[in-house]
């Protein structure tokens, strides 16, 4: 059996009940129903993921399509996704992900008459994505919008680059929709087509395992093949299958739950956005490119699988992949004195990045800092300590920088250079070297011996004077 | 960063948040609270602060 949501689903409620709810009242996406669902539930400390058995389409009637959210929210679930200990969830998960990207498999190609994906397939007049149940995400986003990857071929290496793309509702054409393209491949792809004035495939992955999905997320080459890339992480060949509009020259995944196939029009902009993005910030109304759909296939018993825009959801997807990247990259650069690194929650997974390291001499923070700044525009803050500190406690890491940066010299601000994000720093990062330093005769942290905690076992505390 | 500005809808109020490189653009912009369609200069207010 190929792996696919169904599978993980199972898995899930067999291996870790709890960790997906089922929820079968009826409720209305484009109403706000299920994200309050959801706030309500992180509000309460729980990020489980989350099965809307019965919600309404975009018509106001019963969808036989369930929706599927917060799949990605707990890092021990993508671990889960990985086949990889939960307890191993932190770094580890992160380096062995950094592993998986080096490991890709080739795809193989099957017959229609065996993909699930093509059990029920609309064309032509027939097409309606009023028929889904789209999610409206956050108060005064432009409207219903899906959230998973769009998939687009490079035409001249025939590589497939799989990206999530927003992609809107058209409340003018039920056979149209607004997509958000901001992925440097995609927009590389689209500038390709635009400039001969060609329409680009695309087609939109509505749904497919989670290991699919952290597999688009690997910061790989333009010319890698995002389906070779993806068969690594789900452990085995993905299975495509010709697409109903282009065939083979084409292939869609065949095990996914629903597919809309269809081609953005060179040139063609419309309004989309605002949207409640990854900074948990709106995205602000602009023009975007448009996808005029030719099909939407999916399986008899296909989910709507969606991402939980701005909240753990969307922060973990990216922060995994990101963590073991610049592990790698800063280990590349300085050897073993780095120890860990973190993109944590507060910068949304994406704005910061927390490095520990084993410092020998001065100076080595900041120049961690000034590498570290580097590895992506979406980091906008890096701070370095000493590997004492856990930089997956957040609480521990702002008290080194309380304790450890004189800001005259630790703290330094790089101005014009590219950030992604509309935040109040603008076009500027910040470098904070909050490690103890090695030329300045100042106290160092308190703690318990190591020989006093190897020798007393909490366990006989705890019970042994019952 | 990317500049914004407000534009409130005419029609209900609603407070829109746009980029800035369409501010000129003459393209019509649309409210999501009541879907309708108003130019820039047409809007109730704007907010176009920046420094």
């Amino acid at each position: 059996v190929a792996r696919d949501l169904h599978t993980f689903i199972k898995q899930l409620e067999v291996e870790h009940p709890g960790d997906l709810i089922r929820i079968s009242k009826p409720v209305n996406p484009a109403n706000f129903d299920v994200v309050a669902v959801m706030e309500h539930l992180y509000q309460r400390g729980r990020r489980p993921a989350v099965l809307f058995e019965h919600p309404l389409d975009l018509n106001g009637e019963p969808s036989p399509i369930p929706v599927l959210i917060n799949v990605f929210a707990e890092r021990e679930r993508c671990a889960t996704a990985l086949d990889f200990p939960r307890e191993q969830s932190q770094l580890p998960l992160s380096q062995e992900f950094s592993r998986r990207e080096q490991d890709a498999v080739d795809p193989v190609v099957i017959d229609a008459s065996r993909a699930p994906v093509k059990e029920l397939v609309v064309t032509g007049d027939e097409i309606d994505t009023r028929e889904l149940p789209m999610v409206v995400h956050s108060e005064g986003d432009y409207g219903p919008c899906l959230t998973m990857t769009l998939a687009i071929k490079d035409p001249e290496s025939g590589a497939y680059n799989a990206a999530f793309i927003k992609a809107f509702y058209d409340f003018e054409d039920h056979r149209r929709l607004r997509i958000t393209i901001h992925s440097p491949d995609t927009e590389r792809a689209l500038e390709y087509y635009e400039s001969r004035d060609l329409p680009m495939p695309i087609v939109a992955v509505l749904g497919h395992h989670p290991a699919f999905y952290l597999g688009t997320m690997g910061l790989t080459p333009y010319e890698s093949n995002d389906y070779r890339t993806i068969g690594g992480f789900l452990g085995e060949p993905l299975r495509l299958v010709p697409s109903e509009t282009w065939g083979e020259d084409f292939l869609v995944p065949a095990d996914a739950e629903i597919i809309i196939e269809g081609v953005v029009p060179p040139g063609v902009r419309m309004i989309a956005d605002p949207f409640g993005d990854i900074t948990r910030q709106y995205q602000a109304q602009t023009l975007r490119p448009v996808m005029e759909v030719t099909a939407i296939t999916r399986r008899r018993d296909a989910i709507l699988q969606d991402v939980f825009a701005g909240h753990h959801d969307h922060f973990t997807a990216g922060q995994i992949p990101k963590e073991g990247t610049l592990f790698n990259t800063l280990r590349r650069k300085f050897g073993d004195i780095i120890t860990a690194v973190h993109l944590p929650y507060s910068g949304c997974g994406r704005l910061a990045c927390y490095i520990s390291i084993n410092k020998t001499r001065e100076g080595q923070g900041k120049a961690v800092a000034l590498a570290a700044i580097q590895e992506s525009w979406t980091f906008q803050v890096a701070v370095v300590v000493d590997d004492v500190i856990d930089v997956f406690n957040e609480q521990d890491v702002i008290w080194a920088t309380l304790v450890n940066v004189d800001p005259s010299r630790d703290v330094d601000l790089i101005n014009n250079i590219p950030t992604v994000f509309t935040t109040a720093m603008g076009y500027r990062k910040v470098l904070i070297d909050a490690t103890r330093p090695l030329d300045k005769a100042i106290p160092e942290m308190n703690r318990v011996p190591r020989e006093a905690l190897d020798r007393i076992d909490l366990d006989d505390y705890l019970t042994g004077g019952s | 960063m990317q500049r914004v500005f407000w534009a409130t809808c005419p029609t209900c109020d609603h407070k829109l948040m746009v980029d800035w490189n369409i501010r000129h653009a003459g393209v019509p912009l649309e409210c999501p609270s009541c879907r309708g369609k108003f130019l820039a200069d047409d809007a109730k207010a704007l907010d176009e602060r920046w420094s």
